[in-house]
């Protein structure tokens, strides 16, 4: 028969000290000495007690918990910042929740909604766009918050994050530069999603602005199979580009594969980027030219600035990392025409 | 002061402003299929336009259910348990359970911390990676009654519910496929065996598979790795700088392996004629790669849905069978193929 579970009261007796000491001692409350606390979470580990988190959360008002919200768990993209955001935070001894939405900004709603009644003392989000919803929940709450990987240009939210457009513009300056003239993109699924929005007008506006308009643009879900597919309808359009511009390395790795399957030799017949420098990137043959994303500095500054919020600091509104060309062997100039 | 109005809104409120009573409000709001659909959108507007929120703390309090699922997982950098997490979510989500998740990155103190954290949140059910835990963790789960489910492993003790693979199995297989091409010099770039079973019985089907034939795995010949891509190839370069080089490398994972290839690419060895190497997982990568991956398919979708369901049953007072075993399939690719030495002496003969 399972033993009951162990009541505050079991504690305190163990520990000898008083019930209320327990819960001060719990709650991590500044006014417990360092030697009492000490005794009652050993009390406490002892009985296997946990304090039933509704209650105390209600009592203490903090959870030291921060909640993120994800597009997406299948898609290594978000790994590594969440990784560093999930470390730092635990270095300062609070617990990260996940969640994700799918790419569907209501379902984002609902996600961030459930958080927010768990009890989080903060929220983290990826991009710059969200449902007003979203943010009138927060505000209601008063539950600070911090946009990740994008830039917000409203000037009316804290964020974290990098230019997309003006990355974009310099893989299209740099491919333009080296001689393409016919250049299409395979792009991440824009709705909803204003990275991808932003890398697309960031390479069509550079291109413009040279007088050699973007070609084509497809937009594809983040995956290999997608890719391909997008790929396969871009090499089947004549005149065929020679360089494509992908707004992920997922993506990239998938039009290389492709041409690999039509034997296309890439760069000499195509050249292909890709954006983000995930570790997948350096195995292809030869090694994609992206853009190299700071994921690491983003989950650190995003655990920094969230837990500056939480402590009513609210300087230090917008945050921006630089971003960086990577050139390696998956572009040349094109072959002369014959 | 419309902000502070909204803020404190309360479930009476809602009732007021739908023209049902408080009950109807909190039924509506835990259990909607059990509420007419005319009353349900009018209290759903009215929940709407008051920006009214349950507080799960003291819903929680008053319930004892938070239609929250907690898993715990060592971490999302790795695409085959983002498979099997994104499946569970979406199959927690149709069924109206919100999933958190939360990663230890591989370390058995912070899984620990971590589900605590998620039982203290008022969590619902659980689902666990692998078999291998932490004892405190079993208490932990055991004292505050959380019904859960072990993923990705078999429990040979009987003792957990679980969905899972059987590594060992998988492993034997691909070993023997090696085998029967005549191979006879092995080599494994294993996954971290400790608090690991997958990686611990992957390795365990290999050495099974080869004793059986009379090989035994050398100790040097055997190397444990983090998964990564920098580790296959910094695994694979130690194994073929030795004085007599392996013919064939099995990896704990595709990711070793794929690294393990592009080590080989790098070092000018050829792949399958020089030295053959061989994953597991399946990842969709593994199809695409020229030459293609030799590795073992673990239905990973199938797995996050299956233990999901199970797990929904057991919350909705059904009792399941404790063990569920998927089962996983050889894929022979391009990676794999006979042994120099094996075709030289073919050509003596």
């Amino acid at each position: 028969m399972p033993k009951a579970a162990a009541k505050l009261i079991d504690v305190a007796r163990l520990a000898g000290v008083c019930n209320a000491t327990v819960s001060r001692a719990l709650a991590r409350e500044p006014s417990v000495s360092a030697a009492t606390l000490e005794k009652v979470e050993a009390a406490a580990r002892e009985l296997g007690y946990v304090p039933h988190g509704a209650a105390s959360a209600l009592r203490a008002q903090r959870t030291r918990t921060i909640g993120a919200v994800l597009p997406t768990l299948d898609n290594l993209l978000y790994a590594k910042a969440t990784h560093a955001l999930q470390k730092s935070l635990d270095d300062s001894g609070y617990v990260l929740l996940l969640a994700c939405h799918d790419f569907d900004l209501l379902n984002e709603v609902k996600v961030a909604r459930s958080l927010v009644e768990r009890g989080v003392d903060g929220l983290v989000l990826i991009g710059a766009e969200h449902d007003e919803a979203l943010f009138s929940l927060l505000d209601d709450f008063d539950i600070p918050y911090l946009l990740t990987w994008s830039l917000d240009r409203s000037g009316r939210h804290p964020c974290v994050g990098f230019d997309n457009r003006v990355a974009a513009a310099g893989v299209a300056n740099y491919v333009a530069d080296i001689g393409h003239r016919d250049i299409a993109m395979i792009a991440g699924v824009t709705a909803g999603n204003d990275r991808a929005r932003e890398r697309l007008a960031g390479v069509r506006d550079a291109l413009a602005a040279r007088g050699t308009p973007l070609a084509q643009v497809i937009e594809a879900p983040y995956t290999l199979a997608d890719s391909r597919a997008a790929m396969q309808a871009l090499l089947a359009t004549a005149p065929r580009p020679t360089a494509v511009i992908c707004g992920h390395d997922v993506l990239a790795m998938g039009a290389v594969f492709e041409c690999h399957a039509q034997q296309i030799a890439v760069p000499e017949a195509m050249s292909v980027t890709g954006f983000d420098d995930m570790e997948a990137a350096s195995i292809l043959v030869p090694a994609l030219t992206t853009v190299r994303v700071p994921m690491r500095e983003l989950g650190c500054a995003a655990a920094r600035q969230i837990l500056a919020r939480i402590d009513g600091d609210a300087a230090a509104c917008v945050t921006e990392l630089a971003v960086e060309l990577i050139v390696r062997g998956t572009t040349a100039p094109p072959r002369a025409a014959p | 002061m419309k902000k502070t109005t909204r803020k404190n809104a309360k479930l009476s409120d809602v009732a007021r402003l739908a023209k049902v009573s408080t009950a109807t409000v909190s039924r509506a709001l835990m259990l909607p299929h059990k509420v007419k659909a005319p009353t349900l959108a009018r209290v759903l507007e009215a929940v709407r336009s008051l920006g009214y929120v349950a507080h799960g703390a003291a819903r929680a309090l008053a319930s004892r259910r938070t239609h929250t699922i907690g898993a715990v997982v060592p971490t999302l950098d790795n695409a085959i348990f983002a498979n099997t997490t994104h499946a569970l979510q979406k199959t927690f989500d149709a069924a109206g359970y919100t999933l958190l998740l939360a990663c230890h990155e591989f370390d058995a103190a912070v899984e620990v911390r971590l589900t605590r954290a998620l039982i203290e949140r008022g969590i619902d059910g659980l689902v666990l990676l692998g078999t291998s835990h932490d004892p405190q963790l079993y208490a932990l789960i055991a004292q505050r009654h959380i019904p859960y489910v072990l993923t990705w492993a078999l429990d040979r003790s009987g003792r957990h519910p679980c969905v899972g693979f059987d590594n060992r199995a998988a492993a034997l297989q691909l070993a023997n496929h090696l085998l029967d091409l005549g191979h006879r010099e092995f080599a494994m770039i294993s996954g971290i065996t400790t608090n690991n079973e997958r990686a611990r019985d992957r390795l365990q089907g290999v050495r099974d598979a080869l004793v059986a034939r009379g090989i035994k795995l050398a100790p040097e010949r055997v190397i444990e790795k983090p998964y990564s891509l920098a580790s296959g190839r910094e695994g694979l370069r130690t194994m073929m700088g030795q004085a007599r080089p392996p013919t064939a490398v099995m990896c704990g994972n595709d990711v070793l392996a794929i690294g393990a290839i592009a080590e080989c690419n790098t070092l000018g060895i050829a792949v399958p004629q020089q030295v053959s190497i061989t994953g597991f997982d399946d990842m969709e990568i593994a199809s695409l790669l020229s030459p293609g991956l030799t590795t073992v398919h673990f239905p990973t979708q199938e797995l996050g849905q299956l233990a999901a369901a199970h797990l929904l049953l057991r919350l909705a007072g059904g009792s399941d069978e404790r063990q569920h075993e998927l089962p996983v399939e050889l894929k022979v690719r391009g990676t794999t193929a006979r042994p120099v030495r094996a075709q030289l002496r073919r050509v003596e003969r």
